[in-house]
């Protein structure tokens, strides 16, 4: 599992991209901590975006508010826990 | 990451120009004007400024803007009409908005404590509309809603790679448009490479958003107006959109000079144009308008100026080559570097005359007037130091005008007059300068009690005969206010002697007429420009001094000022006529001037005046420099000028001149 940092902003997206990089070269089912997230933008989503294109599973957990919000603004069908 | 302080410059010269248009639409409504279009002009300058104040931080500006946004768009959609009293309201809100974005400006916006009252104010009026409009629906028996996008219509926003490092955000603009339109949904292409291969600091997203009711150009140009690195396109609605010609490609202005447009793709068949047709502004393609800092056109002016006085040093080098053709184009194209240098300070004088269609209205509701203010001839320009310094001036003309000049209602009605007055203000160009008449239809000027409030007051003697003209120039003394009652617009008889002093300041003139019972004009004119002097060189003594061109109807040589000078009365004869003589070397108390005179008859207020000079130098060009503190006081020169060859010459102001003699 992989915790995310508190920024899931632009500013820190490459740290967050190598995390989970690192994390799916060596898992195809990839399970987010969310619980640190206190910002995230549309990099971080097309991040996520990017790695359904593909055969990866992602688990959420600890979805924050941050994130709620995000998924809630991109419309997109990723629930706390659920495997997408 | 993207430098936002870049951009202040931009934002707080735009904010500036959009609380303007802001007023002048305000006014336009308060005068009666039945535009929607009006009320949309004020949504958006008002949003505009909200959304980029947020770049900023400046949270006062954000919350202000915001709620009178939310008030105004109450109105722009008919829920509420714009009433005297939200009028007022947003009339404050311009007022602090302008404070605030000066604050800005230096670099920190301090709330004001009549901010919190006027956010009040207009809070309430949103919450009486808003909550009794939620009760209504509470009650109503309405069928849940369901999301219908045949009703929507989509804005696409086409986003750069490279957007990211540009400082985008797509969030802030999503928020924003859900503030103004409902989202019915969301459409996100992520159409970059596969995870593996992500630069993730690249934006790969396109997103569309499916939105009710219809978006609107005007909307979208002001969303994108400060985000970097997006285009905009609205298109038609999803049930519609095959049959449907797409419609418009925002992009945003920051971004126009560093991005090439995208061709359209024919069977696309989309209208696709720049920003330029969004702003009515050029696009960056073929720019017509760009902004540039007022100091460094007024840096440029100096420096043209500079080599216009050095023109006449370079020609002289140039005769000695005796190359005509050379000689010829060297000198058009100094001036024409000259005129094009000096019309880029040229601003047309309408956008700051329609400030004082809210001074006439300030003015009518003290005075309980009922008072219209027509402008004409607004496309007029005028350099922009010469009209900020015309402001105040013309305050105090309008005001006037207003207190003094235009009747009480029921005394226009009994004098069969129609019950509004009218001010007007027209400009217009008048030979090399330009002319702006301010006219009331109002009581005039009241002659018999002007000059019995002179000669009271020691300015003219009892026996002295006066034309009316000059009894009416008499209100730009001193101390001269014929009015009864001293009123807090005016009245004070400081007013139009300052006007006078202004204009004159400027290189101008005032003039007055009036007729009893049917109004006052006043036509003053101006030159085009103070910065570059069309001038006549003397000498008395040692010490250089510069005459207006224009001013000037005659030069008499030695022997012709011999042959006129008359020893009594201290006039000269020119051809019958004589002319007052004043010696410049004793009233500026040139020690050095010599004996043997020549002379230069001028025009003045007052009538030809012979200036007795050492020696006629002749016509030059130069820049006005304004003098050193210690010698303003010493209001009888009006600037300075150096010469290419480094010698200082004093530019004389004649009006003071004799005005000073008199003395």
């Amino acid at each position: 599992m992989v915790t995310l940092p508190s920024n899931c902003c632009v500013t820190n997206i490459d740290v967050v991209y190598a995390l989970l990089k690192e994390e799916c070269n060596s898992n195809k089912e990839l399970e987010l901590d969310c619980y640190q997230v206190e910002q995230a933008d549309s990099s971080f989503v097309q991040i996520l975006l990017s790695l359904q294109q593909g055969d990866v599973c992602i688990a959420h957990y600890n979805i924050p508010p941050a994130l709620t919000e995000l998924y809630a603004i991109y419309d997109l069908p990723i629930t706390d826990g659920m495997k997408s | 990451m993207i430098d936002f302080e870049e951009f202040l410059p931009t934002f707080i010269s735009e904010s500036l120009d959009n609380l303007t248009a802001f007023e002048d639409a305000l006014m336009a409504v308060n005068s009666g004007e039945d535009d929607p279009e009006l009320i949309n002009q004020m949504f958006r300058s008002v949003h505009s400024i909200k959304g980029g104040a947020g770049m900023f931080d400046a949270e006062p500006v954000v919350r202000l803007a915001h709620v009178a946004e939310s008030v105004l768009d109450l109105v722009r959609t008919n829920v509420i009409e714009l009433s005297e009293n939200l009028l007022e309201l947003q009339l404050q809100t311009k007022d602090i908005l302008e404070r605030y974005i000066n604050e800005l400006a230096c670099g920190k916006v301090t709330p004001l404590e009549q901010d919190m009252l006027v956010r009040d104010a207009l809070q309430s009026v949103f919450d009486k509309v808003t909550l009794s409009a939620n009760e209504a629906v509470s009650t109503s028996t309405q069928s849940p809603h369901k999301t219908d996008l045949s009703n929507a219509n989509v804005l696409a926003f086409e986003i750069d790679e490279n957007a990211y490092l540009m400082g985008f955000k797509l969030e802030p603009l999503i928020s924003d448009v859900q503030e103004q339109y409902k989202i019915v949904a969301t459409e996100i292409n992520y159409k970059g490479p596969d995870f593996n291969e992500l630069e993730p600091t690249k934006c790969y997203l396109d997103v569309k958003l499916h939105v009710t009711p219809a978006i609107t150009e005007e909307y979208v140009e002001d969303l994108l107006s400060f985000s970097a690195g997006v285009e905009g396109r609205i298109e038609a609605s999803t049930s519609d959109q095959q049959n449907s010609e797409p419609e418009t490609v925002y992009q945003n202005e920051l971004t126009a000079s560093s991005r090439d447009e995208k061709p359209v793709a024919p069977a696309q068949a989309q209208t696709s144009v720049s920003a330029s047709k969004l702003t009515n502004k050029p696009s960056s393609s073929n720019a017509k308008v760009i902004k540039v800092s007022s100091d460094k056109l007024d840096s440029l002016v100096d420096e043209v100026g500079e080599l216009v006085t050095l023109k006449y040093q370079i020609k002289e080098l140039l005769e000695a080559s005796a190359n005509q053709q050379l000689i010829k184009l060297f000198d058009k194209s100094i001036d024409h570097l000259r005129d094009t240098a000096l019309s880029m300070r040229l601003v047309p004088l309408g956008e700051s005359l329609s400030r004082f269609h809210r001074t006439v209205r300030e003015a009518a509701k003290v005075t309980n007037k009922n008072i219209r203010l027509e402008i004409a001839g607004g496309d007029t320009e005028l350099d922009r130091i010469t009209v900020e310094k015309l402001m105040d001036p013309l305050t105090h003309i309008i005001r006037n005008s207003c207190d003094h000049g235009i009747e009480a209602p029921a005394e226009r009605l009994a004098l069969g007059k129609e019950e509004t007055g009218v001010v007007s203000i027209t400009a217009s160009y008048k030979g090399s300068g330009v002319s702006l008449v301010i006219s009331d239809d109002g009581k005039g000027l009241d002659r018999d009690r002007i000059l019995a409030k002179a000669i009271k007051n020691g300015l003219v003697s009892e026996h002295e005969t006066l034309t009316d003209k000059q009894i009416y120039r008499l209100i730009f003394h001193a101390g001269l206010s014929t009015a009864e009652q001293v009123t807090d617009l005016s009245g004070r008889g400081v007013g139009m002697d300052v006007v006078r002093k202004n204009i004159e300041e400027l290189g101008g003139e005032i003039e007055i007429d009036s007729a009893l019972g049917k109004g006052t004009k006043l036509t003053i004119a101006l030159p085009l420009t103070t910065a570059i002097m069309n001038g006549f060189a003397v000498k008395v003594g040692s010490t250089m001094l510069l005459l207006q061109l224009d001013q000037i109807t005659e030069c008499l040589s030695i022997e012709e000022f011999a042959k006129s000078a008359v020893q009594k009365q201290g006039c000269i004869e020119v051809r019958g006529e004589y002319i007052p003589k004043l010696e410049l070397a004793k009233l500026l108390d040139i020690a050095d001037a010599t004996t043997v005179q020549e002379a230069v008859i001028v025009k003045s207020n007052q009538g030809l005046v012979a200036l007795s000079v050492d020696k006629l130098l002749g016509e030059l060009q130069a820049v006005i420099k304004p003098l050193d503190p210690l010698l303003q006081k010493a209001n009888m020169l009006s600037g300075i000028v150096k010469m290419a060859s480094g010698e200082i010459g004093f530019c004389l102001d004649v009006n003071s001149l004799i005005v000073n003699n008199q003395g």
